[in-house]
């Protein structure tokens, strides 16, 4: 057993790899959108569409690092940068950081109520509060893919190994 | 031999409560939170499932997660994708003509005549365009976004299996 896991070991950060560098591409798109744009580059357009499916890009909402309102709001930043970091975290130690499924619900309570309130029209944080307060939900539920994703690939490497020869001996 | 527990069911359940609800106007804004609702119908679904899992003893791990999720994904695309214009269209709102007007106010470099075109085109088509649009994006979102959902859930609500229950040894023989 302890053979066929540490023969996962490769494949297990082959995955991790390509989802954290897919992460991290969708995550730098955010900021790398109003770039393009702030430069005149057409691309820059198409790229916020990518993202429109998915967030409403009031720009009063966005954060604005000094090329114009980001591609999303400053929540699916924060979820987005903590998915990402979190990904890596799993990547670079090549073993799963499962958190107890409790915090997940208490990271997700401050950016539930504070989207609600915006709904409901009361007072909401300020754009960097709502960003800090997304990234720890973003880092869980990152890690929790991440545990996710080395399972998997860990259960298909154990199922394709064919069983060796058995070393207890009869008699 | 006893069988795992369908992800059939959980699928239906998921998909189709979350598709209505994605259908309903200013409700579905919660999609704007990074497609919240199509993640929380792979989440829910992979909750249900490991409910059915645990119950019948079987086992619920992130890949029994990503399916029932992936499942629940095509459902919710189907019904939100079939409902979405239709009730939009109920209730006299068009999605296309603000897009049209967005992709006009964004500065990007479009024919104007070409745009024209496009938005001629759908408002003459009809209903059926709408549905057929709404459906593969539905599909194509609910696919990825509630497979994420499904994944997450099947680490957060994983069940691992029972231990077989060794059956007693007769005892020793006396004397």
């Amino acid at each position: 057993m302890k053979t066929s896991l540490k023969s996962a070991n490769g494949p297990t950060r082959l995955v991790l790899g390509i989802v954290t560098s897919l992460a991290g591409l969708w995550t730098a798109g955010v900021v790398l959108a109003p770039w393009l744009t702030a430069h005149d580059v057409v691309l820059g357009h198409w790229m916020r569409w990518v993202y429109r499916p998915g967030c409403h890009q009031i720009a009063d909402r966005c954060l604005d690092v000094g090329f114009g309102p980001m591609a999303v709001c400053a929540r699916c930043a924060g979820l987005y940068l903590g998915g990402t970091l979190a990904l890596l975290w799993t990547m670079t130690w090549n073993r799963p950081s499962r958190p107890r499924p409790l915090w997940l619900a208490i990271v997700a309570a401050p950016t539930i109520l504070d989207f609600a309130a915006g709904q409901f029209g009361l007072p909401s944080l300020g754009n960097w509060s709502r960003f800090a307060v997304a990234l720890p939900l973003g880092l869980l539920a990152g890690l929790f893919l991440g545990d996710a994703l080395i399972e998997i690939v860990r259960l298909n490497s154990v199922q394709k190994k064919p069983e060796f020869r058995r070393e207890d001996s009869v008699g | 031999m006893n069988q795992a527990p369908s992800i059939l069911k959980p699928a239906l359940i998921s998909g189709v409560a979350f598709g209505v609800v994605a259908a309903i106007p200013f409700i579905n804004l919660i999609n704007c939170a990074c497609c919240a609702l199509i993640i929380a119908c792979g989440f829910f679904a992979a909750f249900l499932s490991s409910k059915d899992n645990r119950a019948a003893g079987f086992a619920f791990r992130a890949g029994n997660g990503a399916t029932v999720g992936l499942l629940s994904g095509l459902v919710y695309g189907v019904v939100s994708g079939v409902l979405s214009p239709l009730i939009n269209k109920a209730l006299g709102m068009g999605d296309w003509e603000e897009v049209i007007e967005q992709i006009r106010a964004s500065g990007a470099e479009i024919d104007p005549e070409m745009l024209d075109q496009a938005s001629h085109f759908l408002e003459g088509s009809g209903s059926l365009v709408m549905v057929l649009v709404s459906v593969f994006f539905g599909l194509l979102f609910g696919a990825i976004f509630a497979t994420i959902g499904g994944l997450i859930g099947g680490s957060v609500f994983k069940v691992e299996p029972q231990p077989p229950t060794q059956e007693q040894a007769p005892p020793p023989p006396v004397g």
